[in-house]
């Protein structure tokens, strides 16, 4: 049975998806047009650049503990390497027009498949899934999100167990989204017995032995590999078509390196861009920078005074060379960023990035009355112009960015400190604590740009209550947010979201610097390899093959 | 022997306390504690606060070390805040690896180091010596990720000889020659540091023994030369190589994070660092404490080894 698609056409006359972002696939072929003739058999090789800790679903926040659950688990909906929404568990997606989501938006019917089977023969139905959600909101459990979740007030599951329909206590233009990707439904009959603490500590977490994926971890080696074979209850008749996925754990992006260049694995996906000049010449292997819905930026922290004028801002902006930054430290040309990630169907094209233009941003800061000193540095009412500059430490190129972001303002007169921080305590304890003015890091969309872009930026969530790090409250934009919210007719929120984006880029509550790829490289001889841009890079496993 | 090493046990036990205080002290001097560093940043400040009210976080510092010290005397290390598996299952699947590693290391470098300090003494301003002398400080001094590195480069990437790193190949049955190939250039990288600085204790100390006046009269006195060396100077040159060979041999139990990161080596190395990163309080813990108790416990064996290697040495 090949995943279920909505037509095009439907899509595109109004039908309402709840967090639809792109076109569906327009008809059953074009999926499987993607797709190359397998070949039964063969094991392949994949570099993990972290070892996956927990591998219950929506237990871990590692990306490569969810790229390892995407072969072990099978989600309600899934997106393709363009960022297509499809069902995979699901017998189709929601939306108004199917009856599936209310006029209101309150309230969501995901109907399953008939027929599913966990990899140890016990059904897998509806129960599975109003399982699932009451344990991610359990108190007790580690979980990595439950976004969404919590506004579910009750459930209701169907007689036949096929069908659950979730009644919201708010309105929601994302609920599919939220569960695309990301949500998969976890076995009853097999945790229902432990409570949530104890789910905490099980072998199951480290370990799972009955699941609805593709594969089924054979055996795990901690600090060293994990073995899965075929799970011979797979949804999809005939697949997966390797006989053997192995995840080799590879600490070390040179260590990554050296594996594809001596051949010892067949893939390795989110690569460092420092080792692009290697591994764009292995010879039998392909490099590719591929699609991601990722924007670099560098977020102000607007609790600093000198950050609230917003000439300081377009000063900074302008006055810093992205280009060298995207062509320098990239290896090449991807896109300047203009707040929006080009891959969301919400992305404005009018909307142009700022040009470099150091001229235009000393003017700026004259207007703004930081004037240059004899010292080479600006001030204002007996105060220096100083910032300090923080991203992730060992990144090679944050590094280079960095140099760039130095450079530039010290012409511009501005006295830049750099401070480093380790990756987890950076985004676990000085950006949500505002120890920074100006802070590097990457973000990332999901299939709907509401779930975190454009959030990330809503007066609500300020810091504790969520992301919005750089405490940037504008009512105005409050209200573009509600009303976005409140329709799901997806061209009247395009036009919404294209006033958001002109917000960003008028008032620059951060830096937009460029759209950096994921890169990944992949042997010749393994197919249907394609990484997705929200999916990541496992979500067609059972389609890979190797000749 | 027996009162002495009873005695050095015990006087142990207050010294671990000592230690596993200060080191739990330094731990949470840390900045970021795990449900800052290791939850999701999407997780709610609910959900935040909950994750540490669950693993007991939140409760004052002494109540903390007081329940890991309980845990700890019945051999209960607790869970890892990473994955939840038991902290001594985590460590237990990690250590034969870097026994593995550094015990072959070690070997391989006490059966090269100790007949080049001898031979380099012996012949000592000669160009052997000289050329020992070079290959010493080398080894010494050049680091350790860039002779992994070139290693990598030249013997497994261009000429294919040995992988470039793990346990086992990949996805074939497991046997003894393929373990061996996959040691080669990982044992190579560790021994040859140590190979460097062991091999120059060694032949300090034999210098210092070869000019005494007992083997001028044992040479007098007919015997060959190479049983001189062997049989009475080199037991005697031995005590300052064990003092630095059990002070390393304690280093088991830190692991080798570079050589285990390079040659992606699932040590307790990588382990420490991976812990340390994710603020894995009970990983590091248990892990601090094995190291400080290897360290006291090589320091007593090295201490009754210098009882049988000098009848002079008697404890009492």
């Amino acid at each position: 049975m090949k995943p279920t698609r909505i037509l095009g056409p439907l899509a595109v006359a109004g039908l309402l998806v709840a967090g639809g972002v792109l076109p569906m696939a327009s008809h059953s072929s074009t999926h499987a047009a993607r797709l190359s003739g397998p070949v039964k058999g063969g094991t392949m090789i994949d570099g993990l650049y972290e070892e996956p800790d927990r591998l219950i679903p929506n237990t871990s926040s590692m990306t490569y503990a969810v790229n390892v659950d995407t072969t072990l688990f099978s989600p309600l909906f899934y997106t393709d390497n363009k960022g297509v929404l499809f069902a995979g568990l699901a017998a189709d997606i929601p939306t108004v027009a199917n009856g599936q989501i209310s006029k209101d938006l309150k309230t969501y019917t995901f109907k399953l498949r008939p027929g599913l089977l966990w990899s140890d023969g016990q059904p897998l139905d509806a129960r599975d899934v109003d399982y699932s959600w009451k344990t991610w909101v359990n108190k007790d459990l580690i979980i990595n999100t439950n976004v969404g979740l919590a506004q579910i007030k009750s459930t209701t599951v169907s007689a036949d167990n096929l069908s659950i329909t979730f009644h919201l206590s708010a309105p929601s233009i994302s609920f599919v989204a939220d569960w695309a990707d990301q949500y998969f439904p976890m076995p009853a009959h097999i945790l229902s017995s432990m409570t949530a603490k104890q789910l905490n500590t099980s072998k199951f977490t480290f370990q799972p032995t009955v699941d609805s994926g593709p594969f089924i971890i054979q055996s795990r080696k901690p600090g060293d590999n994990i073995t899965e074979v075929p799970n011979p209850h797979y949804y999809q008749p005939g697949k997966p078509y390797l006989s053997k996925l192995i995840f080799r754990i590879i600490p070390d992006q040179v260590a990554i390196t050296n594996a594809l260049s001596a051949h010892e694995i067949d893939a390795s996906w989110f690569l460092d861009v420092s080792q692009a000049n290697t591994l764009e010449h292995i010879s039998g292997y392909t490099y590719v920078p591929g699609l991601a819905p990722n924007v670099e930026q560098g977020l102000l922290n607007l609790k600093n005074p000198i950050l609230q004028d917003v000439r300081v801002r377009q000063a900074l902006e302008y006055g810093l060379n992205r280009q060298a930054m995207a062509a320098d430290v990239w290896h090449g040309a991807i896109p300047l960023a203009s707040d929006e990630m080009p891959s969301l169907f919400s992305f404005d094209p009018s909307i142009k990035p700022y040009p470099y233009d150091p001229v235009k941003a000393g003017q700026l800061l004259d207007a703004a009355g930081w004037k240059m000193g004899a010292d080479g540095r600006r001030h204002k009412n007996g105060k220096t112009l100083s910032l300090r500059y923080s991203t992730t430490a060992r990144n090679n190129w944050r590094a280079q960015d960095e140099l760039i972001a130095l450079t530039d303002y010290q012409q511009l007169g501005i006295d830049l400190r750099i401070i480093n921080y380790p990756a987890d305590t950076y985004f676990g304890s000085i950006l949500p604590s505002g120890q920074y003015d100006i802070g590097e890091f990457e973000n990332n969309a999901y299939y709907d740009p509401d779930i975190s872009i454009y959030n990330a930026f809503a007066s609500s969530q300020v810091p504790p209550h969520g992301g919005n790090w750089g405490w940037y409250i504008n009512p105005t934009y409050d209200k573009l947010i509600a009303q976005e919210e409140s329709t799901a007719d997806q061209s009247q929120r395009k036009v919404i979201f294209s006033k958001m984006q002109q917000v960003m880029h008028d008032q620059l509550p951060s830096l937009w610097y460029y759209d950096p790829p994921n890169i990944y490289e992949y042997s010749n001889s393994l197919h249907n390899y394609m990484p997705g841009p929200y999916s990541g890079e496992c979500w067609n496993t059972q389609d890979w093959y190797k000749s | 022997m027996g009162t002495y090493i009873a005695r050095r046990l015990l006087q142990a036990i207050p010294l671990l306390l000592v230690i596993s205080i200060a080191l739990f002290g330094l731990l949470h001097l840390i900045p970021g504690g795990p449900e800052q560093v290791a939850f999701s940043p999407r997780m709610s400040e609910q959900a935040r606060h909950d994750m540490v009210v669950a693993l007991g976080l939140d409760q004052p510092l002494p109540i903390q070390y007081v329940k890991w010290l309980w845990g700890m005397v019945h051999f209960d290390f607790g869970n890892t805040f990473k994955d939840g598996q038991p902290v001594i299952t985590t460590i237990g699947d990690r250590l034969p690896n870097s026994l593995e590693l550094l015990g072959i290391s070690f070997l391989v470098a006490l059966l090269v180091a100790i007949p080049l300090g001898i031979i380099a003494a012996v012949k000592q301003y000669s160009i052997i010596d000289y050329l020992f002398t070079v290959l010493s400080y080398t080894g010494i001094s050049m680091p350790v990720f860039w002779f992994a590195e070139m290693l990598v480069l030249f013997l497994s990437i261009q000429h294919n000889w040995f992988p470039t790193g793990d346990m086992q190949t990949e996805g074939q049955p497991s046997s003894f020659i393929d373990s061996v190939h996959h040691l080669v250039l990982p044992v190579l990288v560790l021994s040859f540091a140590f190979i460097a600085s062991w091999s120059r204790y060694l032949r300090s100390s034999m210098l210092e023994v070869l000019h005494q006046d007992y083997l001028r009269t044992a040479r007098a006195k007919g015997l060959r030369r190479i049983r001189v060396v062997l049989k009475h100077a080199f037991r005697n040159a031995l005590i300052p190589l064990v003092t630095v060979v059990a002070l390393d041999l304690s280093s088991i139990f830190g692991g080798a994070v570079i050589t285990e990161t390079i040659f992606s080596w699932p040590g307790l190395g990588r382990l420490f660092f991976d812990s340390l990163e994710s603020r894995d309080y009970p990983v590091l813990m248990a892990m601090m404490v094995l190291s400080a108790v290897s360290v006291v416990a090589c320091n007593i064996i090295a201490d009754i080894i210098y009882g049988f290697l000098d009848p002079r040495i008697r404890y009492s």
